[in-house]
């Protein structure tokens, strides 16, 4: 497995600490009886892993001669989400999506999101068209059959 | 398949079955599509089973399907706040027990919410949510009584479990306990479900649990005995199949709230007036009906139907005595 | 003991029976494949359809249902990375790493005759060792449960799961302990953290962790990288039932032992009630790891981890039924369906069961079997169709992905809000990927976190420190810390060593 770069190991460390640090306060003003368990988890267990990995970082940083900041190379890290046009762009529109199901319901947000992935990716607009029908038909029918009340939306 | 067969069926019986109910001066089907049962656990257990049941009777009586939804979380509240989320037409009611019902959320619940008891009603009645103190067959004590005596003698000797917290149940046993002058002298602890009660009254970690007993392999279980159970003395019917106790008859004094306990059907109380009369009407015919009622005994909850107004009243009743109980479960409890 | 095995047999081989096992069968492959939709949903969506039916009959469909949905619920995870279920999770960690070496048509292979050979494991043990069962189980009580999931959790989280970085894999499993712990404190009834959504008073369901977890983030990473994309298209589809058979003989013939153990093991795991197949799959895992000759294999497609995580979650599902059957007590939700199929049926499940129907206990042991051998006749052409969904180009498969998850997720709870949340886990989730954070020891954390605090407290509640005094308590208490102080011997320290002399350190594998 790839080595974390010392900057991901600043990060991971910040998110736990912080992590740690809000459970810690948050369950402070809890019973002991209910809260004792996420207080012990947070102050114990993940805000100092949280102080060991900003150490790591720092120390790595202070005596590592060239940090190794391009570990996205790595085949397994090859594997990680990154955040370009095209992952921002489908991103945004699986999150538009998943919301409008409550609005538009599930039928139309998810052949709507179809629609738009179709066009992200350059695939032919008649191939496309010709997915959604399908996808939505498919769909449509698995909830009529298992009568599985997904939100209608407009089509109510 | 069976179920486009019996669709069809439907829909011709639904047609026939509309006319001859107006003829007989019924009240008006306005269901077209399908009825929404909200089961508010998620499947397998005891109030599924319940929904189940009407699913498995009611297509034909109300000429629509009948759809179970489960909506869990909260301990049923979630799903009685999805119904009330529904349009107030009559075609999402939700099933629910006397300790979890929106009669007993609307005062056990720990945070706000956006309804009161007020805004709902009863459909009707058509189960006893029978409970009962259960223990190992070769529990140390032979009932209810040398129990209550122990702890008495030796507080914090027996362990009892019941289900919640958050639930009526919690206050079933305050009054339990109240009315022993045995407050504060169990080890009261909680469990979420009557099966893991049951496992841990093998393991030998429980004394005793004031769990769910309407099945009928409770008679004569090779493993558990039934000491007592949570119904009232004067509306246990002739024929009930349960022999045990009540828990009344053992305290030697009445209770107001153990015992009063029914599985309901819910609608939003803004719904139009004729159709919870419809619904009434639909609930009622199918629990009379023998195969409801076949299915039911068989599951060990003997079928019955009390109408929308003894409901209304019985859940009046319990909504406000939980309110009374209310103090003394925060004085209890953490 | 063993009469009524032959009427058994009788009511088994008529062919409505076989054909309704089949059809259970064949559903809950496809149940366990989608991602998100469980074994349990589609026990419950298709209960309409077994009103009416002999009782034998809606039961032999059911437990179709759900052994054949424990065994596919790692097929998605191996062609892409999605388990089906939380059971699936250690062979999709192994065995996509090894599809995408170009292996897809082996570890399907494997996956498919460990399962088979798990369930038959799992079978014997339940017909054999049934009375021994109830006994252990009556001895596992509040204490004993939560020790042993921690046990689980102390083995699992500082061994194989662990070895890789063991800093960030503690605190992975701490993230998925603090998930656990969001909702309703279960003795207590004290909300935490969520006190104005009782939609989130029961906590995240398990079923919105996966698919988070799993199956939001592929969904991104088909769309990021050109590459990797290309690389999942270009996946080895090769697959000759043949040669795999005989390569998986090779394999069973090298990890004779493990296997068997692996099998003795989920079939214990499977009968204590409350663990099931999820801890049994992870447990089997780990016990490959322990035996194995090739370590470092592990976390990079290990084909040892697949036919040890397959055979014990298969080796458990009859097992789990078994504290219904001998108690009349269900141990789980799919149980419960089974229980209420029963109940249905005019028949209770209890100790007098075997006295008094021992034909439908019979009927039931054996159905588990013969759903073991279906799913090993459609299951080999079933991985020849599903492996050609990896074809789809993701213009169409996100689209897809996002529909089955949504509906396994909306079916797992009944409302809206829980699709919203699963999609918030799987924006979490690909941060938590982007600090090195390994999602399935957060996965771990928040299936045996909820577990471990409810039955400790409970048991501190019954019996004060006394309680962890007694014989079946202490002995897990001293293994648990000898394995903790293990563990930080031989993985934490030489982290923390590492953070003093990082340039002395070579790359952790």
């Amino acid at each position: 497995m790839m080595r974390p770069t010392p900057y991901a190991d600043l990060l991971t460390g910040a998110f736990a600490l912080a992590l740690g640090a809000t459970g810690t306060v948050i369950t402070l003003g809890y019973p002991s009886t209910s809260g004792g368990f996420p207080f012990a988890l947070s102050a114990y267990m993940v805000a100092p892993i949280g102080v060991l990995l900003l150490f790591k970082g720092v120390l790595r940083l202070a005596l590592e001669a060239r940090p190794n900041t391009d570990g996205d190379e790595d085949s397994e890290d090859a594997q990680h989400v990154q955040f370009t046009p095209v992952t921002l762009a489908v991103i945004a529109a699986v999150t538009l999506a998943t919301f409008a199901i409550g609005w538009l319901g599930f039928i139309i947000s998810t052949g709507l999101l179809a629609l738009v992935t179709g066009r992200i990716f350059r695939t032919r607009l008649w191939v496309t068209l010709v997915y959604v029908a399908a996808q939505s038909a498919v769909l449509w029918a698995f909830l009529r059959f298992f009568s599985v009340q997904m939100p209608e939306g407009l089509l109510m | 398949m069976r179920r486009i067969t019996k669709m069809a069926g439907v829909l011709l019986a639904a047609w026939g079955g509309m006319s001859a109910a107006v003829a007989q001066d019924t009240p008006e089907n306005f269901l077209e599509r399908q009825l929404t049962i909200v089961v508010p656990y998620g499947p397998g257990g005891l109030t599924d089973a319940r929904g189940r049941a009407f699913q498995a009777n009611m297509e034909d009586i109300i000429g629509v399907p009948v759809v179970v939804q489960n909506v869990s979380g909260g301990g049923a509240l979630v799903g009685i706040n999805f119904t009330y989320s529904r349009p107030s037409d009559g075609q999402h009611v939700v099933i629910a027990s006397g300790s979890d019902g929106p009669h007993a959320h609307s005062v056990l619940s720990p945070s706000g919410l956006g309804w009161d008891w007020e805004d709902w009603t009863p459909i009707g009645q058509f189960a006893r949510s029978v409970l009962g103190f259960v223990a190992p067959e070769d529990s140390e004590w032979d009932s209810l009584q040398e129990m209550i005596d122990q702890v008495k003698e030796e507080p914090g000797s027996i362990t009892l479990a019941s289900l919640g917290p958050g639930r009526a149940d919690d206050l079933y046993m305050l009054e339990f306990m109240q009315a022993t002058d045995t407050l504060g002298k169990w080890n009261w602890v909680f469990y979420s479900s009557s099966g893991n009660a049951q496992a841990d009254l093998l393991t030998g970690d429980l004394d005793v649990a004031y769990i769910g007993v309407s099945r009928n392999d409770m008679i004569d279980h090779p493993n558990f005995q039934v000491l007592a159970q949570g119904l009232k003395e004067e509306e246990k019917p002739a024929d009930w199949p349960f022999p045990w106790p009540t828990v009344e008859s053992v305290v030697g004094q009445e209770l107001d709230l153990i015992g009063a306990s029914y599985a309901t059907v819910f609608a939003k109380a803004d719904t139009p007036a004729e159709r919870i009369e419809y619904l009434e009407h639909a609930f009622e015919q199918t629990a009379n009906d023998p195969d409801f009622i076949k299915m039911r005994d068989e599951f060990g909850e003997p079928a019955l139907w009390r109408d929308q107004e003894t409901a209304q009243e019985n859940l009046d009743q319990m909504h406000e005595l939980l309110k009374e109980y209310l103090p003394l479960r925060d004085e209890h409890l953490e | 003991m063993y009469t009524g095995i032959g009427d058994a047999l009788l009511i088994l081989l008529s062919p409505m029976n076989l054909s309704w096992i089949a059809l259970g069968t064949l559903l809950g492959l496809i149940a366990g494949t989608l991602p998100g939709v469980s074994g349990v949903s589609m026990m419950a969506l298709l209960l309409p359809f077994t009103f009416g039916m002999e009782p034998e009959t809606s039961v032999l469909m059911l437990i179709g249902i759900y052994a054949a949905s424990t065994y596919s619920s790692s097929t998605g995870g191996i062609l892409y990375n999605i388990p089906g279920g939380a059971a699936g999770v250690p062979t999709t960690m192994e065995g996509y790493k090894l599809s995408m070496k170009g292996r897809t048509g082996e570890v399907l292979s494997t996956d498919i005759y460990a399962s088979f050979i798990g369930s038959t494991i799992g079978f014997v043990c339940a017909v054999v060792l049934t009375p021994l069962f109830i006994t252990f189980a009556t001895l596992f009580g509040t204490a004993e449960r939560g020790l042993f999931a921690l046990l689980a959790l102390a083995l699992v989280g500082t061994g194989a799961l662990s070895r890789a970085d063991p800093l960030r894999g503690l605190l992975a499993v701490g993230i998925g302990l603090l998930v656990g712990t969001v909702g309703m404190q279960p003795n207590t009834g004290f909300v935490r953290f969520v006190e104005g959504y009782p939609q989130l008073w029961d906590g995240f369901h398990l079923v919105w962790i996966i698919v988070g977890l799993y199956a939001i983030p592929q969904i991104f990473r088909l769309a990021t990288l050109e590459k990797y994309f290309h690389a999942v298209r270009e996946m080895d589809l090769h697959y000759g039932f043949g040669e795999e058979f005989r390569r998986f003989l090779s394999l069973f013939r090298r990890n004779r032992g493990m296997i068997i153990r692996t099998g003795l093991i989920g079939s214990i795991v499977g009968a204590l009630p409350g663990l099931g197949t999820v801890a049994s799959s992870w447990l089997g895992y780990q016990e490959a790891y322990r035996s194995s000759k090739a370590k470092e294999e592990f976390g990079n497609g290990s084909i040892e981890a697949v036919a040890g995580a397959e055979t014990a979650n298969n080796a458990a599902v009859p097992n789990t039924i078994v504290p219904l059957l001998s108690l009349g007590i269900p141990g789980s939700a799919a149980s419960a369906l089974i229980l209420g199929a029963f109940l249905l049926a005019g028949v209770q499940p209890g100790p007098q069961m075997m006295a008094v129907n021992p034909e439908k206990v019979w009927t039931i042991l054996l159905g588990l079997f013969f759903t073991g051998v279906f799913f090993v006749i459609f299951g080999l052409p079933f991985h020849r169709v599903a492996i050609y969904v990896t074809k789809v180009k993701p213009a169409f498969l996100i689209p897809a992905i996002v529909a089955f998850s949504a509906i396994g997720t909306f079916l797992a709870t009944g409302f809206e809000e829980g699709i919203y949340i699963t999609l918030g886990i799987g924006l979490v989730a690909v941060l938590l990927e982007r600090m090195y954070l390994p999602v399935a020891n957060v996965l771990l954390g928040a299936i045996l976190g909820p577990t471990i605090e409810k039955e400790l407290l409970l048991a501190y509640q019954i019996g004060g420190v006394g309680r962890f005094m007694q014989p079946g308590a202490a002995s897990l208490v001293l293994i648990i810390a000898a394995i903790l102080l293990w563990g930080l011997y031989k993985n934490l320290l030489p982290s923390l060593v590492e953070i003093w002399s990082p340039k002395s350190s070579q790359r952790v594998s």
